[in-house]
């Protein structure tokens, strides 16, 4: 068996575990409100906007620098990344990230858990370093995906302390 | 502009923004912005949070 085989059926493995606990342990009235989902259509708005801002300016830098500093699969990975942080951050900061059930400070340590597996899997992942013939590697793609988790997290976080503090 | 009104009946039922928004099937930071006058709730809401106040739609939202 090959290594993308073995990949392969850890994915279907993984994924498939995952998809049925979901599925089957997801409390059906658990939703968004209304106001929430008003909110999230505001957050996709500005992931939007962000997303082309970055496909004009990088680019556009390239033009400026004269060559290309990271491959077109890195250049989208890293405009994901950023279009999915912003639209997480833009929901916890207006309540619209946790539906209605459910904690948010399970939220946050959940996300907190997956920044810190996430932070260190691409420290370990981290041979070759981050550049490669003057070009950004793959392993960016991993500490942007991992910055993201980060990133959400602290907003959870401040966010929370400071909802608790208030209502004290 | 303020929901005051809402907030005093909710506070006559003794309710914490918390207890309404759990029995109105909303989020507590959703009543906090009804409150503060930062959302406009859509009818269906309205409706329910004047059904768990004993409350009319007049009584709660209509401004003069």
């Amino acid at each position: 068996m090959t290594g993308i085989e073995i990949a392969v059926i850890l994915f279907i493995l993984v994924g498939g575990f995952t998809a049925l606990v979901v599925v089957v342990g997801r409390d059906r009235s658990d939703r968004y409100d209304e106001r929430q989902i008003i909110e999230q259509g505001r957050g996709f708005r500005y992931a939007m906007l962000t997303m082309i801002i970055y496909n004009l300016l990088e680019p556009f830098c390239e033009l400026i620098i004269g060559r290309k500093f990271m491959d077109a699969n890195i250049a989208l990975w890293l405009s994901a990344c950023l279009g999915i942080g912003v639209f997480a951050v833009y929901c916890v900061i207006k309540d619209a990230y946790v539906t209605v059930k459910t904690s948010p400070w399970v939220q946050t340590w959940v996300m907190g858990l997956l920044a810190f597996t996430y932070t260190a899997s691409a420290f370990l992942k981290l041979d070759g370093g981050l550049m490669e013939d003057g070009k950004l590697t793959v392993n960016c793609a991993n500490f942007a995906i991992a910055a993201d988790f980060v990133v959400i997290f602290l907003t959870l976080l401040i966010k929370n302390l400071r909802d608790r503090r208030r209502r004290e | 502009m303020k929901n005051l009104r809402l907030k005093a009946a909710r506070a006559a039922m003794d309710l914490s923004q918390e207890g309404l928004a759990y029995r109105v099937g909303v989020s507590r930071q959703t009543i906090n912005a009804i409150e503060k006058g930062d959302y406009n709730p859509t009818i269906n809401l309205c409706i329910a949070i004047c059904r768990v106040l004993g409350k009319t739609l007049d009584e709660i939202f209509w401004e003069e």
